[in-house]
């Protein structure tokens, strides 16, 4: 199995008036040609920093601070932003979280397929685009393609639009596709639709997909690798039933209970007592000691080693 | 998304005084001002003092600034016109601002033919340049400070009005709102104590951009013979009298119109610095 | 018979010629644990606030403890401030930005005319008891995290001692792992002030963890309702039946039959004609496109919208 996206020990850094928000510390994270890798956190995990990363999409105010992204064997932290800018949409695609702020309404739907498809492949002719096009929105389940092709975004619901983002995505023939949340602002049967249609389309896609989502059930659904993220590092990683069949570290172990309990009325449900630190002053040793029922004095001294697992992955802690 | 539409109002001193610009305003706002206060105090001799054998004196240890065409010391002529341009420029932003406000609130409230209605008077007000406005008020009227005041008002209050509406629009869908209403505040209240501390942000910027403008028309005016009377004399009456006499001497045009372009100057630049600070902006780790 | 605590008839809500509540009816008893869910056009935000007196009705009634809303006079409309309350989605945007915590927190007392000494010694009592510490009374609702923002819009509610507490969306922009502290809290508030639930969500793993009974709405209209455990593990109507199969879960062994609903969610100026879920629906018979089903009752205080229930 060749690797496509070597994550080595990632730091990422924000520059905010409260001082540098250490978003990443010290991720490492591989991805190999043809798999689908879920990257599952809360609030603060970092999960979607990553995903920044990888698109190289990051706002202006962030730094790598340390380690870097190797795709295909070309390091990209040392790349000019031509080279960049020549990966994104070509080689690497994104399909954001907010599909109504995602398009331009000034443009058609066929413009924004169009522009894909010519950079993808500039030699096509007008009538080949549009075919492809069409054939495209047809695959991710727009009925009446033709048509729709001449419409705005502001015609179409948020569901359709959010397809038309995963067409778009598809349409640049990328080697890694970037999920970023595609289905958290979508209601909840429509969210249903986009998880099956990605998981009809994963099929057929020669590229890796990363799915980056604070669901643990659409991961578990969709991905044959998870990585659970807390407080910008990576916890735990494995072959989906292993993580989820069973969990080594304690948030993993934690987080599982409380997205799977089912109480019935009348019992008290379970939370993680505590709240994510905060990432301008990182707490020493393992970021999620604070909150850990396990935690041991060493736990909140030295950073938690990284414990590989017989049946799959590994987790960063001294119990696993 | 509170965030989004309320400017966020901390440090907003310190982020004025820290821009090179900023600082440059606060100065020459602080020193007209201070002009403006303390003229009859520091002022060297009456202004309105003729000694016709004094005219047109050279600027010396007597008259700091020379004398003009009556042997009216300058300086403190243009101390004194800091006064009315000071007097002039605030009692015109804070009625306008006031007035402009409270109209603004309610055609956002109104129904909606009222609401038009309110509109097409501002654009009506609005449509004519403001000088020209109030050169014809004045002339119908009568110049004087009370009504270069009252004039050079009404032709703002569009301005502050259409501002006004336009916040409260923004702010209508915002949950606090429901949330207070949800309290049991009653209409009045949530108008006085929570809408109108959310809107005051950019009104307040707007209202310190606009004073050198105010100063301006104001010299206009009275350069124009239309403004304040004598014994009032504005830094407009000064120029119209120096340049009446430019070839005697050039002191009276040169110190008038500096005192002008420093108030003008002086405020537009605190006036920018103060619009960057009040930045509704708001930067998000991801 | 005594009236239900709150009762709702034949509820409609207008937005000029988009109709968001079409013909709502449900009641609720004291102390219970009310859910209301439903997706993006479905009106339960918009029956909320007609709850909590923020809309007015545009047909039907809400009668609280036997008293019609509708009736009610302006002062009385001051009064029922005092007997029902909402708790928003967003709690940092549902306080006035430039207020300070102790502001926002007096505000219901001077407005409603309260003792000042006895209220504030309630409000301290009540900081306490969720955490949050004195020095938070200095501070602008944008210094405060999410969950003090909770916390405080939580104290402002329960300062008037309400009976009825609307809630939208309660764990919005919560974390699963969060989730569950705050539900409990609200259980113990619950039970300590007497507080009868009304919430609203479109999260179903909350509405079955802490609700008693549930309604369903799809597009202004109510389409099954009943006991939460009941509803959940039979579901009678095709859509509930949908809603509840298209949360994804972790354990392949509990993972539902696929129920994946064609087309996307119609839009309330244009209702389907008939049920207005036919168009989406996998059993819709030709009756079901031009007769609008009426709810009736399948036992066991479950009511159903459906030409054709399943089970």
């Amino acid at each position: 199995m060749t690797l496509l996206v070597d994550v080595r020990d990632l730091s990422i850094e924000f520059a905010t008036a409260r001082g540098a928000v250490h978003a990443l510390n010290r991720v490492s994270l591989e991805v190999a040609k043809g798999r689908i890798i879920g990257i599952v956190g809360e609030s603060g995990s970092g999960k979607s920093t990553l995903a920044l990363a990888l698109s190289r999409l990051l706002p202006a105010n962030a730094r790598i601070a340390a380690g870097d992204i190797v795709f295909d064997g070309v390091a990209l932290g040392t790349q000019p932003e031509r080279v960049l800018a020549a990966l994104r949409g070509a080689r690497i695609a994104t399909v954001f979280q907010d599909p109504m702020t995602a398009l331009n309404p000034l443009f058609t739907i066929g413009t924004h397929l169009g522009d894909v498809i010519r950079r993808r492949r500039p030699a096509l002719a007008a009538g080949e685009v549009r075919a492809r096009a069409i054939a495209m929105l047809t695959r991710v389940g727009i009925p009446d393609a033709a048509r729709r092709l001449r419409q705005h975004p502001h015609e179409f619901s948020g569901g359709m639009r959010q397809r038309i983002l995963i067409a778009m995505a598809l349409l640049a023939e990328p080697d890694l596709l970037v999920a970023d949340e595609p289905t958290t602002a979508l209601d909840v049967t429509i969210e249903r639709q986009i998880v099956d249609l990605f998981r009809t389309l994963k099929n057929d896609f020669a590229g890796s997909i990363v799915f980056v989502s604070h669901s643990l059930g659409t991961v578990a659904e969709l991905c044959d690798e998870v990585v659970v993220m807390y407080a910008g590092t990576v916890v735990e990683q494995g072959p989906v039933a292993r993580v989820f069949g069973r969990p080594c570290h304690p948030y993993t172990q934690a987080l599982i209970r409380c997205e799977t309990e089912e109480p019935g009325t009348g019992r008290r449900l379970r939370s993680i007592p505590g709240e994510v630190p905060d990432l301008v002053t990182p707490p020493p040793g393992c970021p999620f000691a604070p909150r850990c029922a396990e935690a041991t004095p060493t736990c909140r001294q030295a950073p938690p080693p990284w414990r590989p697992q017989a049946d799959g992955g590994a987790a960063a802690c001294v119990l696993a | 998304m509170t965030a989004a539409i309320v400017p966020v109002a901390d440090g907003v001193a310190a982020k004025v005084w820290a821009s090179a610009t900023g600082r440059i305003g606060v100065v020459l706002v602080a020193l007209v001002l201070a002009m403006a206060v303390l003229a009859p105090l520091i002022a060297p001799a009456n202004p309105n003092a003729i000694d016709v054998s004094n005219r047109f004196a050279e600027p010396g240890l007597a008259a700091p600034m020379g004398t003009d065409h009556l042997g009216r010391d300058l300086l403190s002529r243009v101390l004194h016109g800091a006064q009315i341009a000071m007097v002039v420029a605030l009692a015109v932003i804070a009625l306008s601002l006031t007035i402009g406000t409270a109209l603004g609130i309610a055609a956002a409230y109104a129904p909606a033919r009222t609401e038009r209605l309110f509109l097409i008077v501002f654009d009506v007000i609005s449509s004519f340049p403001s000088l020209v406005l109030a050169l014809a008020m004045v002339a119908i009227l009568g110049p004087s400070l009370g009504n270069v005041i009252s004039i050079v008002s009404i032709t703002f209050i569009p301005h502050f009005g259409r501002v006004a509406r336009a916040q409260v629009l923004t702010l209508k869908t915002a949950p606090f709102l429901e949330a207070s209403r949800a309290i049991g505040v009653s209409r009045l209240r949530l108008v006085l104590v929570h809408i109108v501390p959310n809107i005051m942000g950019p009104l307040v910027v707007l209202a310190s951009m606009d004073v050198p403008v105010v100063i301006t028309i104001e010299a206009s005016l009275s350069f124009l013979g239309v403004g304040v009377r004598p014994p009032l004399a504005s830094w407009g009456t000064l120029l119209y009298d120096g340049y009446s006499y430019l070839t005697q001497s050039f002191w009276p045009v040169l110190f008038a119109g500096l005192a002008l372009s420093v108030a003008t100057l002086g405020f537009t630049l605190f006036g920018e610095a103060l619009r960057d600070a009040v930045d509704p902006k708001q930067r998000q780790v991801p | 018979m005594t009236p239900p605590f709150l009762a709702v008839d034949r509820a409609r809500i207008a937005y000029g010629a988009l109709v968001a509540v079409h013909d709502v009816s449900l009641s609720v008893a004291r102390g219970e644990t009310a859910g209301l869910v439903g997706e993006s056009g479905s009106g339960k935000s918009s029956l909320g606030k007609a709850l909590a007196c923020l809309i007015e009705l545009a047909g039907g009634t809400i009668r609280l403890e036997g008293t019609d809303l509708r009736t009610l006079a302006a002062a009385d409309r001051l009064a029922l401030r005092r007997r029902v309350q909402m708790m928003f989605q967003d709690p940092v945007s549902s306080l006035s930005p430039r207020l300070k915590v102790r502001s926002l927190l007096a505000e219901p007392i001077r407005v409603h005319g309260l003792p000042f000494v006895g209220s504030w010694r309630r409000i301290e009592a009540l900081m306490a008891r969720l955490g949050l510490a004195p020095d938070l009374l200095d501070k602008y609702p944008h210094q405060l995290s999410g969950g003090q923002a909770r916390r405080v819009a939580i104290v402002r509610a329960l300062i008037l001692n309400p009976a009825l507490v609307v809630c939208d969306e309660p764990t919005a922009g919560l974390d699963v792992s969060v989730q569950g502290e705050l539900l409990n809290l609200m259980r113990d508030l619950q039970a300590e002030h007497a507080l009868t639930y009304f919430i609203i969500s479109h999260n179903l793993t909350v509405i079955r963890r802490v609700t008693d009974r549930v309604a369903v709405m799809y597009l202004g209209e109510i389409v099954e309702s009943g006991p939460t455990d009941a509803l959940f593990a039979a579901p009678a109507h095709p859509y509930t039946a949908a809603l509840i199969a298209a949360t994804p879960t972790i354990d392949p062994t509990r993972r539902r039959a696929q129920i994946v609903l064609p087309g996307e969610i119609p839009s309330p100026r244009d209702p389907p004609s008939g049920c207005r879920f036919h168009p989406r629906c996998l059993h819709a018979q030709a009756r079901c496109r031009h007769e609008p089903p009426a709810p009736r009752t399948i036992g066991d205080g479950r009511t159903v919208a459906c030409h054709f229930p399943l089970g």
